[in-house]
């Protein structure tokens, strides 16, 4: 119980401490109106190219792609602020066992993209007056929970390199925008050429954002259990390297000394 | 004989590093080159040096957060290369400086962050934080932002934080450093409290003020070597019978100093510059006989404010460092 309590609270206090956007009227404007006219742009786009057929799907999807502002930018945070702060060394310094911290700091970034993804997904069902069916929403969001996990778990081996390289927003940029090709959201996979395809399977949100379009568009949930446990154990590997990174990064600080944590 | 709980042999740490990318220059630093010594259970024990002595070096080796190219070290009876995770919960660290704090966060919040990565048991930790926020003086502001703090404030949350465990050692790097006189005098006296009940401290500063003020011993360090190590009071006593003749004068040159440096019986001087004064120091044995030469040794000079006292440490310290021990 203790444990459970202590993983809750330093999620939370992470997350003001790291993220910064705890403040209401900074978090309105950041993480709620910028999701909000992304999806709003993309919406438009796909109902204008494909004449509104499938918009549901393509708007699930979009909304899902919102959670990149936590699953990538947030996790960052998670390390490059707490370093910039000065706390990493210290943080590292704890007897704490680092993998649980890490794992609950991504917590509260897996929970506010989905809350992300949810909001601008009602944003666009009250715009294009479009409704989902009552028993798609439980499955929906398992589908995103997960998948946001599997982006976070990526968004962390990213905020790893932040220790080796100072130029982090040209990555960072960089991994929200493939994400925004690869998954899909705005097209349909197929017309990928294969390479890019088959490079697809291996990043998160590509399998979360193909079963939110099969489950609001057709209404199939066959593919809900394989697609979904192999995009959870992608997010599982991801979570394993970034771990491995961090590890290495203490080894070239204590051992070598050409790491500076601080 | 009281235990030692911190105990350091040979210890010696060199980095490696490497610039440039096509044409790569390799570069050795040797920080530390051999440190031996021990701190005993309730001691106040100071690491004293200039900038690049190796101070930094040598706390995050007893921290846990370096080891050493070789050599043994034990702390509390653990080694802290291969048994951090048993030592880290006895001991912890501050850091100076204003950062190693979340800002966002309140006091509060900052210590029960730590509190939770020490594990201290959820029904001590209101407890424990609240007592710890008196102590530094805190208890006021435990609920505003860091960001609004002062920085004596910063840098006695800093404090608070390295007491949540309640450690055996608590390590300082430069505590004091930044800080106006009067919260460096509360950080002294915040220092002397919690080894009058009972952790032991182990601290860097490069203010020997401070160092005389509250180490019980004090080791010297320079370019990575222990120059001495002893009580402020017996470290003075090496320079029992050398008194210092300072004074100022208008306008002396380098050659004017080395003519002092060359007079019979003068150990070493120090000289330093505000404005157009110069403050010259000499340590001699005998500075009646001085005296007089001074006068010789600089005709024309409107020698100010002259005073025969007895060695500061700093005075000491200057002569350690600077190569000519007594
Ligand atoms: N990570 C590092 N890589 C290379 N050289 C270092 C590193 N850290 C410290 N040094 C060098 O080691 C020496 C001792 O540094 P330090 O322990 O920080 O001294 P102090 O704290 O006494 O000022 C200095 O010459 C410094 O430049
Ligand atoms: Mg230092």
């Amino acid at each position: 119980m203790e444990g459970i309590l202590r993983f809750a609270r330093h999620s939370f206090l992470s997350y003001k401490a790291l993220f910064g956007w705890l403040d209401p009227k900074v978090y309105i404007l950041v993480m709620v109106m910028n999701p909000i006219s992304q999806i709003l742009f993309f919406a438009v786009l796909v109902n204008y190219v494909y004449d509104g057929d499938d918009l549901v799907g393509y708007i699930g999807a979009n909304a899902l792609i919102l959670c990149v502002l936590n699953s990538v930018f947030g996790i960052m945070s998670i390390i490059t602020s707490d370093r910039r702060m000065g706390t990493l060394q210290l943080v590292m310094a704890t007897p704490v066992n680092k993998i649980g911290l890490f794992l609950s700091r991504s917590l509260a970034h897996v929970l506010n993209g989905l809350f992300t993804s949810v909001l601008g997904l009602i944003f666009g069902m009250v715009i294009f007056q479009i409704t989902i069916p009552l028993e798609a929403i439980l499955p929906l969001m398992t589908v995103w929970m997960v998948s946001i996990f599997a982006a976070c778990g990526l968004g962390l081996i990213i905020g790893c390199f932040s220790l080796w390289t100072p130029s982090m927003h040209l990555l960072a940029n960089l991994l929200a925008s493939s994400l925004l090709l690869l998954s899909g959201a705005n097209y349909p996979q197929n017309i990928m050429p294969d390479w890019l395809l088959s490079f697809a399977d291996f990043v998160p949100l590509t399998k979360g954002v193909e079963l939110t379009k099969q489950l609001l568009n057709e209404g199939n949930y066959s593919n809900v259990i394989p697609l979904l446990s192999a995009e959870f154990i992608l997010g599982i590997c991801y979570f394993v390297i970034s771990f491995l990174f961090l590890k290495y990064a203490e080894h070239l600080s204590r051992v070598k000394g050409t790491m500076d944590l601080d | 004989m009281k235990d030692s709980i911190i105990s350091v042999t040979d210890v010696k740490r060199t980095y490696k590093t490497e610039t440039g990318y096509i044409k790569k220059k390799r570069r050795q630093v040797d920080a530390l080159k051999g440190i031996t010594f021990s701190v005993e259970k309730g001691e106040i024990f100071g690491l004293l040096g200039p900038n690049g002595a190796g101070k930094t070096t040598m706390i995050k080796i007893l921290t846990t957060m370096l080891t050493p190219t070789s050599g043994k070290v034990s702390i509390l009876g653990f080694n802290p290369v291969t048994e951090m995770n048993s030592l880290r919960p006895h001991i912890n660290f501050i850091l100076g400086g204003e950062r190693n704090l979340y800002w966002r966060l309140s006091a509060y919040d900052n210590l029960a962050y730590f509190a939770d990565l020490y594990k201290l048991p959820r029904h001590e930790q209101k407890q424990t934080i609240d007592d710890l926020l008196e102590l530094v003086g805190l208890t006021d502001v435990a609920h505003q932002r860091v960001e609004t703090f002062s920085k004596g404030m910063k840098q006695r949350l800093q404090i608070a934080r390295g007491l949540v465990n309640n450690p055996e050692i608590l390590f300082l790097d430069e505590p004091s450093i930044g800080l106006d006189p009067v919260s460096a005098r509360k950080l002294r006296e915040i220092i002397q409290h919690l080894n009058g009940k009972g952790t032991t401290i182990l601290l860097t500063t490069h203010y020997m003020f401070e160092a005389d003020e509250l180490c019980d011993r004090i080791a010297f360090i320079d370019k990575g070597e222990i120059v001495d190590i002893d009580s402020p009071e017996n470290i003075k006593q090496k320079t029992d019978n050398v008194s210092i003749i300072a004074f100022t004068v208008i306008g002396v040159n380098m050659e004017k100093l080395n003519e002092l440096s060359r007079l019979p019986n003068v150990q070493h001087v120090q000289s330093s510059k505000q404005d157009y004064l110069t403050t010259i120091k000499l340590h001699t044995r005998s500075p009646q006989s001085i005296v007089p030469l001074i006068y010789d040794t600089m005709p024309g000079f409107v020698i100010q404010d002259l005073t025969i006292t007895k060695p500061s440490l700093e005075d000491v310290y200057v002569q350690l460092i600077g190569g000519k021990v007594l």
